[in-house]
């Protein structure tokens, strides 16, 4: 049973603590746009538009060979970037809950954390970590219900990243330059693919199940 | 030397990894490897190949197209043990143990400048040794494994040529060499390579002579470029039927997402959103990241056998920090020579990432070298920081056990349970023949469970011109690239074996797979009836039916 109006607290939740983070990250000049990056983020927008299901949240007979499966099928790259819950009530079935260039961002984002070791990092990181471990507890592995404990400290590790990548414009090599100018394109046209695919693809999948 | 006891205890015990019961383990003989040996034999014999090639530059077999110098490198040992599974495995595990006195070097060289080089590069050869992956090709004869070594083999002589330059020459030839190995170094050579001009562009500019002498080394290709000339076929072989360009997948979701957008949507529209640069783009990137999942690396490696190893990962669990340790330390610290390992990582998944069966660990086996390089790193920064001496024990235990559970899968887990995929029991089948088909006027082979005729052709070390004289080819080749011999001789092999279709007489020898054909049949044939007769079989390690071996008796 998908439950909406948990979803909706959910998201409002995330929104705060994100807008925590984004004080304490990002300048003033960034400050929407760093919103702005919440906003359109895939999984944020399929925790409105789906909703949340409750039945996901059921505990796993454990063994530790399910919890490592689990573990890793919760942080496959492919589940997180491309293909997300296979489920249709929970997933386009065409995109993950980030877009593709947030894999550089998140990638930049990490090192930056591990590069400049501060309370900040530390935190980052045990959030992260013990979210992805909680989920591995759970039934059900890849489900975007339960992924979503760990979806949002990765959101702001991208935005971490995205600050890292603006940051550095101004001592950019031209070459550095080009290749960011490529990536905020591919980001653009990623984006609106992501829509396309939600406002056109989705519904008529819908009609189609 | 400061290490050399240790070095030595390493070379021995690589010595020891790659060629015990090397001839039992894995069970089995694959059939590209028996394809490999027999081609070798008959050039051995004859000068030419099963198809009768004289001193071909492309093996044909299966109806693809293999690269030559794992033949080549057989026929030494062919010559000095005969044709067995030792003799095809032999060049293999040699290289292997050459790779690891290699990597040693070659870490020498990458860590120059660190305090702990020799350490390092001690860790380096010892993770290789151990390493799972690496045991896995180059105990079988498997192309990669050369392939490797020669392009590794390539990088070393380029850095060492930068300070002598004829070596540079070797440096070309040894890429060149990878390419003879494994077609799929076409591409990842010249990745390296590429990535090796742009780091050392200054050094390699410095005399003119670099140049002219990098470059002579590939005129050791030319023989392939006359080779592609002659039969384009060669160009691609197996490679046109592997890749993500053949495979409908991409056109598939194309096609799904054209279908979505409707009639009523603008076709420029449609074009913008559902193109193949991005579709094409999307997908290569997802199979290339594949490679770096640690389900495959760390838990599960390959899913296909026979590259698969039950239980195990290609790294070992414990690697899995030392790697991510080691990666943050490699972009961290702006090395050049970290960077080219770096590079040498990314551009190594890209041939595996261009075709359709992902991840694959015998494709991207070029990442083997540079991840151990990685992992040592990780290893020595981490005792650097936590280096106490309990912990190094800890550490030293936990690989000692790993190291132990997976010499457990590799000689237990794999005779039980992918034994099948080894082609295990077609030795044993053709033993059995042998003594049998003197009474028969034909012997009926079921396909499956490996290409019956190259174990025919191997076990009985089968005269290559006499094969020449009555083998018959079927031309069709399926959708994958594989073609069909239907026989020689006396030996009948049907690209189907289906019992019902199959021609009965009490003067065939039938081979069946598995449960194919029933122990009980009887029904009438021309006006008699005929039952079957099991005459032997042939079990796997599990104690399944592998092949039954029968004929047929008339019931009065």
């Amino acid at each position: 049973m998908k439950n909406f109006l948990l979803a909706y607290i959910l998201g409002f939740v995330n929104l705060i603590i994100y807008w925590i983070f984004v004080k304490k990250l990002v300048k003033n000049q960034f400050f929407f746009l760093a919103l702005f990056f919440l906003l359109i983020s895939p999984w944020f927008i399929q925790l409105i538009i789906f909703g949340i299901e409750l039945k996901d949240f059921t505990l796993l007979d454990f063994s530790f060979r399910k919890l490592l499966a689990h573990l890793v099928r919760n942080t496959s790259i492919i589940y997180l970037f491309f293909q997300g819950d296979k489920r249709i009530d929970f997933g386009t079935q065409e995109t993950g809950f980030f877009y593709l260039f947030q894999i550089l961002l998140i990638t930049v984002g990490f090192y930056q954390l591990f590069d400049k070791l501060s309370q900040f990092s530390k935190k980052m990181i045990l959030w992260l970590g013990s979210a992805i471990l909680v989920t591995s507890f759970f039934k059900i592995s890849q489900s975007f219900s339960i992924s979503l404990l760990y979806l949002l400290p990765l959101q702001i590790i991208s935005l971490v990243g995205l600050m890292t990548i603006l940051r550095s414009w101004l001592k950019a090599s031209y070459l550095m330059k080009f290749l960011i100018v490529v990536l905020l394109l591919l980001a653009l046209y990623e984006i609106i693919l992501y829509f396309h695919i939600l406002l056109v693809h989705y519904p008529k999948r819908l009609l189609l199940k | 030397m400061k290490y050399l006891g240790f070095f030595c205890l390493i070379i021995f015990l690589a010595i020891f990894l790659r060629f015990f019961k090397l001839n039992f383990f894995p069970p089995g003989l694959y059939s590209d490897e028996a394809a490999l040996g027999y081609n070798a034999y008959s050039i051995l014999k004859t000068g030419r190949d099963e198809f009768g090639d004289f001193f071909p530059l492309a093996l044909r077999s299966f109806g693809d197209y293999k690269p030559p110098l794992s033949a080549y490198l057989m026929i030494p040992s062919i010559f000095i043990f005969d044709l067995n599974e030792f003799a095809v495995r032999f060049p293999f595990a040699l290289i292997g143990v050459f790779s690891v006195i290699l990597i040693y070097f070659l870490a020498l060289e990458i860590f120059k400048k660190n305090k702990n080089r020799e350490i390092l590069a001690l860790l380096t050869a010892l993770f290789l040794t151990i390493s799972p992956w690496h045991l896995n090709q180059t105990r079988s004869a498997m192309l990669v494994g050369v392939e490797a070594f020669f392009n590794a083999l390539g990088v070393y002589l380029f850095l060492k040529g930068l300070i002598k330059p004829r070596l540079l020459f070797l440096a070309s030839l040894s890429f060149s060499l990878a390419i003879y190995s494994y077609y799929g170094s076409r591409i990842t050579s010249l990745l390296i390579m590429i990535s090796l001009l742009i780091l050392y562009r200054r050094e390699f500019l410095k005399q003119k002579n670099n140049f002219l002498l990098f470059f002579f080394g590939f005129a050791a290709l030319l023989p392939l470029f006359l080779a592609i000339y002659k039969n384009p076929e060669t160009l691609l072989g197996r490679a046109k039927y592997v890749s993500i360009f053949y495979d409908k997948n991409v056109w598939g979701q194309l096609w799904e997402a054209r279908t979505l957008d409707g009639s009523g949507f603008s076709p420029l529209l449609t074009r913008f959103f559902h193109n193949k640069i991005f579709y094409y783009g999307r997908d290569i990137l997802k199979r290339w990241l594949e490679h770096f999942e640690w389900h495959f690396l760390f838990l599960e490696g390959d899913s296909v056998a026979p590259f698969h190893t039950p239980g195990i990962g290609l790294l070992y669990l414990v690697d899995w920090p030392f790697l991510l340790i080691g990666i943050y330390f490699f972009i961290k610290e702006k090395v050049r020579h970290y960077k080219l390992i770096l590079l040498w990582l990314f551009s190594a998944p890209l041939v595996s990432a261009l075709t359709f069966m992902t991840p694959a660990a015998n494709r991207s086996f070029n990442l083997i070298f540079p991840f151990y390089f990685i992992i040592a790193y990780g290893l020595v920064k981490f005792i650097e920081f936590k280096g106490s001496r309990s912990m190094v024990k800890l550490i030293w235990l936990v690989y000692f056990f790993s190291l132990s559970y997976y010499l457990f899968c590799y000689y237990f887990q794999i005779p039980l349970k992918v034994a099948e995929k080894w082609h295990y029991g077609r030795r044993e089948m053709v033993e059995k023949i042998i003594k049998l088909q003197n009474n028969y006027k034909k012997v009926i082979l079921s396909n499956k469970g490996g290409p019956p005729y190259i174990f025919l052709l191997f076990y009985q070390k089968y005269d290559p011109q006499k094969y020449w004289q009555s083998r018959k080819v079927d031309p069709y080749i399926n959708e994958l690239g594989w073609g069909h011999i239907l026989g020689f001789d006396k030996y009948y092999i049907p690209r189907e074996f289906e019992w019902y279709k199959i021609e009965k007489s009490v003067e065939n020898l039938y081979v069946s797979y598995r449960e194919e054909v029933p122990d009980f049949w009887q029904e009438p044939v021309e006006g008699k009836q005929l039952k079957i007769n099991i005459l032997d079989k042939v079990y796997f390690p599990n104690g399944e039916v592998a092949y039954k071996i029968f004929d047929l008796k008339a019931v009065n």
